[in-house]
């Protein structure tokens, strides 16, 4: 009876409006992470037809550096964030024995702020003068010259950061005072413990870029000179304040999925994690050096020797609890029995690209070789690598890994694997070449270039589309494991570990309703 | 009534880590507005 009780909930769309439910919500973030990817997607298709010959066929070029610049913003925030932010709200609870998160309202609200503060990104893109082709780093005097589309994405940051802070006081509130009795922080899941981290550097930087944005804003509007050199500002502050949330801010995309390697790799390799606390350290390792390294971004502008010296060592060092992190993975993939379901190839992809990207930080992270790199396609090629090695396979590897769990049936399993080699091929044949671009001299955010880079541009426009056209393979599977399939069983997989596996599949609408006990 | 006053304090834990949280945002906002300012 008590049960049939919980299990009630609104039905239509007041269901989804409304809810305050974390596997509702956590859809709510999930689809609207596809739908932006999918939005961002068909902007990179813009960027990568335009570059399929030299000179200029498809679009201006201001058109052409909007599509950059709102690609990034949109894939961004608008995708790897939320899409994370989706798996913590479906698995967080599960994952520590809580009936739901600890802030069940403000978890509604966080998320009904996303749509339209995406709508508001979108749309600037059609006010006079077009959306803000600055890049998404907004450096100024671009992004202080820029029209009102511009206006429109500063407030749209606004409110994708207020909902990123809310989202993050809600985990750190449910992780620290909802878990099961015996759960003490060293037993958590790497999933959880990787959130918790997450969560707090959200905390710590995303009101920095909050309090940039607002000194852009007044100094478009309201007649101050913070970033304005002719008023007595300095252009380079804006770039100091932006990286020290922007570094910190790819390790906010890049530790949730380390959390899914840290669960995916043990389950199929059926063996426990390799060096469990040696992963939490390393973790809050990387968060802690993410604060000090923020200037390898902007060696260019001309710092002081010793300066240059700290941020190439400080940058130098986060290698370290990284490459502990890659050692304990393939240890604990040494002499176990392996399979390689779906969601393990997603897992092993992705570390194996992410390590490509993390060894071209190594050299973009040696001072005087920037020099040469600096805006050229190297570093395009770069944080495609770490960013979509962690946070898209991540995603691809979390999502096939609990569609089972969530849904109650399993997805199709050749699918899974064309959907991973499609994206493997297609991901690398349009990254792999810029690395060459950019070793050449082709700079970044150009919708031209010199005839010689002609055939690395033309593979790479074909990865792209390959890329992008694998997707539907995904939303396919998804589809049709939502609507029906084997039954998964309560475990799902053979080496699966942990509480979300003792629920049903799929979970009851509140999971948890009394505490289970961790021994 | 036991239960009752677990729920209780765990509210307040709950209440207390949302407040320095919510600290922790205010005074990174201002760190970041101080930049400029100084």
């Amino acid at each position: 009876m008590a049960t049939a009780h919980h299990a009630d909930h609104p039905t239509g769309l007041s269901r989804w409006l409304f809810t305050t439910n974390h596997k509702d919500i956590g859809t709510l973030y999930l689809i609207f992470a596809f739908v932006m990817a999918i939005i961002g997607g068909v902007m990179s298709l813009v960027i990568r037809s335009e570059l399929w010959q030299p000179g200029l066929q498809l679009v201006d070029p201001n058109f052409f550096n909007q599509m950059t610049t709102v690609h990034a913003l949109v894939m961004i925030f608008g995708f790897a964030m939320p899409g994370f932010v989706g798996l913590a709200n479906w698995q967080i609870p599960m994952m520590i024995g809580a009936p739901d998160m600890a802030l069940p309202r403000m978890n509604n609200w966080s998320f009904w702020i996303l749509p339209f503060a995406a709508t508001l990104m979108i749309l600037g893109l059609f006010m006079p003068g077009g959306g803000p082709a600055a890049g998404w780093t907004l450096y100024p005097p671009l992004s202080v010259q820029g029209g009102m589309g511009t206006d429109f994405t500063l407030l749209a940051i606004h409110l994708l950061g207020i909902s990123s802070i809310l989202g993050s006081i809600n985990i750190i509130a449910t992780i620290l005072n909802m878990r099961a009795p015996g759960m003490t922080l060293m037993k958590m899941p790497m999933f959880v413990w990787t959130w918790l981290i997450t969560a707090f550097l959200l905390i710590a930087v995303m009101p920095v870029l909050a309090g940039a944005v607002t000194m852009l804003i007044t100094d478009r509007h309201f007649g101050t000179h913070f970033f304005d050199a002719g008023g007595g500002g300095d252009p380079v502050l804006w770039q100091h304040v932006f990286w020290f949330f922007g570094h910190p801010e790819v390790y906010i995309l890049v530790l949730p999925a380390f959390g899914v390697f840290s669960q995916i790799i043990p389950t199929f390799a059926r063996k426990p994690l390799f060096g469990y606390d040696s992963m939490v350290f390393a973790t809050a390792s990387i968060a802690f050096l993410s604060f000090i390294v923020w200037a390898h971004h902007m060696y260019t502008v001309g710092m002081p020797m010793a300066g240059e010296l700290f941020f190439m060592y400080a940058t130098m060092l986060i290698a370290v609890p990284t490459g502990v992190k890659v050692f304990n993975w393939i240890s604990t993939m040494w002499r176990g029995s392996m399979t390689f379901e779906t969601p393990m190839l997603w897992a092993i992809g992705g570390v194996f690209v992410f390590t490509i990207g993390g060894l071209s930080g190594l050299m973009l992270a040696i001072t005087p070789v920037d020099f040469q790199y600096h805006d050229t396609y190297f570093v395009v090629a770069h944080f495609h690598y770490v960013i979509f090695g962690a946070s898209v396979f991540g995603l691809f590897a979390a999502v096939t890994y609990w569609l089972p769990k969530w849904t109650g049936h399993m997805y199709n399993e050749t699918l899974g694997k064309w959907h991973f080699w499609l994206t493997m091929i297609g991901f690398n044949l349009t990254f792999f070449p810029q690395h060459f671009l950019g070793l050449a001299g082709m700079p970044r955010r150009i919708p031209d270039y010199a005839l010689q880079f002609t055939d690395f541009n033309r593979w790479s426009t074909v990865g792209a589309f390959m890329t992008i056209a694998a997707q539907l393979i995904f939303f396919y599977l998804a589809i049709r494991c939502m609507k029906g399939g084997a039954k998964a069983t309560d475990k799902v997989w053979e080496g699966s570990d942990g509480l979300e596996w003792t629920l049903s599949s799929p979970p009851p609408y509140h999971s948890f309703v009394e505490a289970p006990k961790v021994k | 009534m036991a239960e009752a006053t677990h729920d209780d304090k765990r509210r307040q834990r709950i209440h207390l880590t949302v407040a320095a949280l919510t600290l922790l945002v205010v005074v990174m906002f201002v760190s970041a507005a101080w930049t400029g300012l100084a």
